[in-house]
């Protein structure tokens, strides 16, 4: 199976923010709402040196997505396609899922009933629910599956000013992010607490990946405090979504 | 459908109607057959892409505006372009915001209210220019033509500048982009090297570079696409990097060597550094012997500048000084030491420290060279005569230029002093400005004294994309059609990756906004000025493409850019450079003509009062300047600025991480509230804010009072004495949270070599600005 | 009548355009007052100087200090991105495309109050009564009501607090009477 995944460079990683804005462009995306940030980290003291970096964080698309887990809406049969063998497999999904064969972890928007459950339980923030519709879906990075499947690079990566992100398939020994990752020198934001296998990966100096680590790591594993929402919820949602579509 | 009732208008209701002619004919039209569209595809993807180049900031990437259905639905990178390919900053990303911004000037607007007040009726053209011109010619014949200012800044405002210098006057060009910023610099290096090596551009070959040294140059957090990523390149390959910075700046997180400097004495490091390594043989004696003069005065000059003298001045450890400059002399001559752009610092001793660094480059023969500073490459193309406008002013009996700085003229006139003579009458009167693409209040220090000038004026209008504070103050404002709106120029990039572009429309022009060069020519007309016969921009872009053998036409079928061979480098027996002896001068005798230090000296500036800091700033990736601090997306991404204070500081001062404070500066000005950052990155004696914000136009809906100014605050200057720019950072402040005035504690030992501030008497200090 | 919403649109639409001189004859208030009157607002009689009026609409909907309170285009409310030429465009386009005219000219962007204004009144001539009641219930009427809201929270001139209050009750009365 692929896995879709980005490893980003803070060595050369400048937190210039274009990734962010070209995100919001690509998708447009309303201000109140991110599906790609950049936050600045220090200057502070850490072990290894004075630190002052970034925090450039999208979806994670992780092994074990816990937003997934959570998603109330009842499973549906869909065909999933392999865009590199065109091998196809069927599949019940919820209405986020992960792809059996990208391991984008993505979302049927005409399936969300935008309870918020999956907003609720991302460690890291991935989520939001866009509150500016009618109808008010979750929404999140794809890895521009969408720009992939006509060539195109994920915009964030195609606009980046010092080639500090690296997209590809991890499970491809020959990619980029493959060999990186495969060096060890890789990190990601884990902790005891929260490890569910992200596969956005950091690398950098020292100081600079122990003060992403310590400042960015995710303790609290919030997808255990979500309320599923209750049946009642639910039927609204469905007649909400049935108001606008009539 | 039913229809039940209708409307019960009485009859003479019905009768007023009927009697009336109303406006909206002709506001629509039989629809064309409709065209294809690209929905369908998701974002950006399957939009048309037309070429052009960026103005979000002076840097212009090629860009391609990606278009849908007419509207511009993304901006990226020109994939052409052999400078930044695919890829645009922040900035650049957002020019979408810059184009459908409703707070964008729309129509000519004419001031209904005091100056100041923004108060404003919309106007036609015709009345706007013409109001224009009636000023201009009547202030002309009353005061004479040196009555006339023009402030300025980029290409847009170049046929503009035509009007004025063909009126007479001498002041038809005061760029804050000179004065306020890279003059100082620019005049040391094109005495030192005989060329511009820091302008708008910086010929610094640090992709190629073994070691790179920046003094104060906050690349990362000042972006330039090419610039950046050839930084980046060069640090990837393994350069050594050394940060010289009183702030622990996004590069100095990457560098080698960080040496937190005492500001203001960057001058005396660089002669410490010039000493040791002529002592210690570090420098490339082949180099300095054959293609440099005034080596000899120099090793004379700095013979008392050691290590040991700099490092109390510096308030660094000599160890470390040490350790830097051997990191930097091994990698020559493929060191490169960063030119600095933003030179206006001190006032004092500014063209001097651009000097040093010009020196410093020199003596590791690092000139020329892969990895040092280089040629630029001349790209070939025309000039369309019958679009130019101007003249050669008289000088007035006593002139504003080379009577005050003697290397002035080169620049234009300095921003002080036309706003000193507007104030005073001294030593002409200026009556009437015109002010194009630059928010003078948010750039030229003190600006109470820039409005105090502004109250006194016969008449002041501009030119402008937004509501800026400038433009509250205009009697007119004109709206200037954004770059993605218009054709504009041929564009020729001379470093290290050379192509030819060109400006042209990917959009409509919205609104009634124009292009600078139709303002200029109707403005011209109504002047009586023979001059812009060329119909518009497109006719001077073809004859100016004409000497590459290109045309708009055959440029677009190549994707809009057409590539170059660099010639960046020389061998040594080729050098020459365009100075008076062909060779650097590493001593200027043209400064010794006008009394000035020939070779750069240590001139103190005084250090903070007991209880101020030193107000530094610099910049946001995500702003240019205070230019872009609407743009909705920009503003999101960093809504307003923080003050940096020193950790040990903010300790003893009982303030922490978040909190909002004022600053105020020693003249007694406040600045708006600002956020604390409080860092261990950052030294005691100075505060540090980013510049641009605290916008105090109520007309920027965004920008308006977020975070604090540091312009407002900035009213000490120093002027610059070869070329009168103005200084920045002589300004001090303390800190006030809620009501209570917290002296800055006294952490950083000031030597008896660097006298302090001297405050001024309590009943002087002013009491305007915001309290 | 149909023939009397047309008149009356079309007397909206002239309102929410830049004044002039020309457009503000004693007629005109004349018939602004009588539409008030119609509408149970009691005016007191109007006569304001164009100078002043100018000032008034570049205070609200050009350019003026705080920002503009109301610009006059539907996609400024419909995106909820708060931008000129975004979802709110397109849709005013597409409903002047189906009626078989488009802008004539660009500068303007084609979501612009008065124009939507007198596409009411064009729809109203050609009847197209169906198209109407969309573009009124699916774009029209869903941001006038912002737009009118944020002209009265913004200490407006009292002829633009009546005419977007007019126009409100205008629109409203179309929607009951014409299209039911």
């Amino acid at each position: 199976m692929s896995q879709l995944a980005m490893v980003i460079d803070l060595k050369r990683c400048v937190g210039c923010h274009a990734c962010a804005i070209a995100c919001r462009a690509e998708w447009g995306i309303p201000v109140a709402y991110k599906r790609n940030w950049v936050h600045r980290l220090g200057p502070e003291k850490t072990p290894h040196g004075l630190s002052y970096t970034f925090y450039p964080g999208l979806c994670n698309h992780c092994d074990d997505p816990k937003c997934v887990s959570v998603c109330p809406v009842d499973p549906e049969e869909r065909t999933f396609k392999d865009p590199k063998t065109g091998k196809t497999k069927k599949m019940a999904v919820h209405a986020t899922f992960k792809h059996p064969f990208t391991g984008a972890v993505l979302i049927d928007k005409s399936r969300c009933i935008g309870c918020g459950s999956c907003v609720e339980a991302c460690p890291y923030g991935a989520r939001y629910l866009n509150e500016d519709l009618d109808d008010p879906k979750a929404d999140k990075c794809t890895f521009c599956v969408e720009r992939l499947e006509v060539g195109e690079q994920p915009a964030c990566v195609k606009t980046c000013i010092t080639k500090a992100r690296i997209f590809g398939d991890l499970s491809d020994k020959s990619s980029e992010v493959h060999k990186i990752v495969a060096s060890g020198k890789a990190v990601r934001l884990t902790s005891k607490e929260v490890n569910i296998g992200p596969n956005v990966y950091y690398t950098g100096l020292k100081r600079d990946t122990y003060l992403l680590i310590q400042k960015c790591a995710p303790h609290e594993r919030k997808w255990e405090n979500v309320k599923a929402p209750t049946r009642r919820d639910v039927i609204l949602a469905a007649v909400r979504r049935l108001k606008t579509a009539v | 459908m039913k229809r039940r009732r209708f409307l019960k208008l009485s009859a003479s209701a019905c009768a007023a109607l009927a009697a009336l002619e109303f406006q909206g004919k002709g506001m629509f039209r039989p629809a064309a057959a409709s065209t294809g569209n690209a929905q369908g595809l998701p974002g950006s993807l399957g939009a048309k892409d037309i070429p052009s180049v960026c103005e979000m900031c002076f840097w212009r990437c090629p860009i391609v505006g990606k278009v849908k259905n007419g509207r511009l639905v993304k901006i990226e990178g020109n994939p052409k372009s052999p400078a930044n390919d695919t890829r645009v900053c922040a900035r650049g990303n957002s020019g979408v915001q810059l184009v459908y911004d409703p707070d964008r000037l729309k129509y000519p607007l004419k001031r209904t209210g005091k100056r100041g007040e923004g108060k404003w009726a919309r106007i036609s053209w015709e009345e706007a220019l013409d109001e224009i011109a009636h000023n201009m010619n009547k202030v002309k014949d009353k005061y004479g033509p040196h009555a006339l200012a023009f402030f300025d800044h980029g290409a847009s405002a170049e046929f503009m500048r035509g009007i004025f210098n063909a009126l007479g006057t001498e002041n038809y060009t005061n760029e804050p982009a000179f004065f306020q910023c890279v003059g100082p610099a620019a005049l040391a290096f094109i005495k030192t090297m005989g060329y511009v090596t820091s302008g708008t551009r910086q010929y610094i070959d640090m992709k190629n570079a073994k070691a790179i040294l920046l003094v104060a140059s906050h690349i990362g957090e000042n972006v330039h696409v090419s610039h950046v990523s050839e930084y980046m390149e060069g640090l990837s390959k393994g350069a050594k990097l050394v940060v010289v910075d009183p702030r622990f700046s996004a590069p100095a997180g990457k560098a080698h060597i960080y040496l937190p400097i005492r500001p203001g004495t960057d001058t005396a490091l660089l002669l410490a550094w010039m000493n040791f390594i002529i002592e210690n043989g570090l420098y490339d004696k082949d180099f300095v012997k054959n293609h440099c003069t005034g080596f000899n005065d120099v090793k004379e000059a700095v013979k008392k500048c050691t290590i040991e003298w700099a490092a109390p001045i510096c308030d660094l450890k000599p160890e470390e000084m040490r350790k830097a400059i051997v990191m930097l002399a091994e990698a020559r001559p493929h060191v490169a030491i960063h030119p600095g752009r933003h030179a206006t610092w001190y006032g004092k001793g500014d063209t001097s420290r651009h000097q040093a660094l010009g020196m410093l480059a020199a003596l590791f023969g690092a000139v020329g060279v892969p990895g040092g500073l280089y040629f630029p490459t001349h790209v070939k193309k025309g000039h369309s005569e019958c679009a130019e406008c101007g003249g050669e002013p008289e000088t007035p009996d006593e002139s504003l230029q080379e009577d005050y700085y003697p290397f002035a003229s080169m620049f234009g006139s300095p921003t002080s002093k036309i706003i000193e003579a507007s104030l005073s009458g001294d030593p002409y009167p200026v009556k009437l400005w015109g002010i194009n693409g630059v928010n003078i209040l948010q750039t030229i220090p003190d600006p109470y004294k820039t409005m105090e000038a502004i109250k006194k004026l016969d008449f002041i209008f501009c030119e402008e994309i937004l509501p800026t504070e400038t433009a509250m103050w205009s009697d007119i404002v004109l709206p200037g059609a954004t770059y993605l709106e218009r054709y504009d120029a041929v564009y020729t990039y001379d470093l290290l990756t050379p192509y030819i572009t060109i400006r042209q429309p990917v959009i409509k022009p919205m609104f009634e906004v124009k292009s600078p060069y139709w303002i200029a020519r109707q403005l011209a007309k109504r002047l009586g000025l023979e001059c812009f016969q060329v119909k518009d921009e497109k006719d001077i872009i073809e004859e100016e493409l004409k000497p590459a053998g290109l045309s708009i036409d055959s440029l677009n079928k190549k994707g809009g850019l057409v590539k170059f061979k660099a010639h960046p480098y020389r061998k040594r027996k080729d050098l020459k450079f365009k100075t008076d002896s062909g060779k650097i001068a590493l001593s200027v005798e043209a400064f010794a003509d006008e009394d000035l230090d020939p070779i750069p000296k240590f001139i103190p500036t005084p250090a903070p009062p007991k209880g101020y800091a030193r107000l530094i700033y610099g910049r946001v990736p995500v702003h240019t300047f205070s230019r872009t601090m609407n743009n909705k997306w920009l503003h999101n991404e960093w809504p307003e600025n923080q003050l940096w204070l020193n950790d040990e500081a903010a300790g003893k001062m009982g303030l922490k991480d978040g909190d909002e404070v004022i600053l105020e500066n020693q003249d007694g000005y406040k600045s708006l509230p600002i956020k604390l950052k409080v860092t261990p990155g950052i030294r005691a004696d100075v505060v540090y804010m980013a510049h641009g914000y605290g916008s105090r136009s109520k007309m920027l809906t965004k920008a308006f009072e977020k975070g604090a100014s540091d312009q407002f605050i900035i009213t000490e200057y120093v002027d610059d004495p070869f070329m009168g720019a103005s200084s920045h950072r002589t300004n001090f402040v303390r800190i006030i949270k809620g009501s209570k005035i917290i002296d800055v504690p006294d952490l950083c030992p000031v030597p008896p070599e660097l006298p302090r501030f001297k405050l001024k008497k309590a009943d002087r200090v002013k009491t305007g600005g915001r309290k | 009548m149909l023939s009397d919403f047309i008149l009356i649109f079309r007397l909206l639409a002239s309102g929410f355009s830049y004044p002039c001189k020309e457009n503000l004859s004693p007629t005109f208030f004349r018939a602004v007052e009588k539409l008030a009157e119609n509408a149970g607002i009691e005016t007191g009689g109007l006569l304001f100087s164009p100078d002043e009026l100018k000032e008034a609409y570049t205070r609200l909907f050009i350019n003026s200090p705080g920002g503009i309170p109301a610009p006059l285009y539907a996609s400024v409310y419909v995106s909820g991105q708060g931008l000129l030429m975004q979802d709110g465009y397109g849709q005013a386009r597409a409903f002047y495309l189906r009626a078989g005219i488009e802008p004539a000219s660009e500068e303007e962007p084609a979501d612009s109050l008065p124009m939507e204004l007198l596409f009411v009144a064009i729809l109203l001539e050609k009847e197209a009564l169906d198209l109407l009641s969309e573009f009124l219930g699916e774009h029209l009427r869903k941001w006038f009501q912002l737009f009118e809201q944020r002209v009265q929270a913004a200490d407006p001139h009292p002829y633009y607090s009546l005419l977007a209050r007019l126009t409100l009750f205008y629109l409203t009365k179309l929607n009951e009477e014409v299209i039911g």
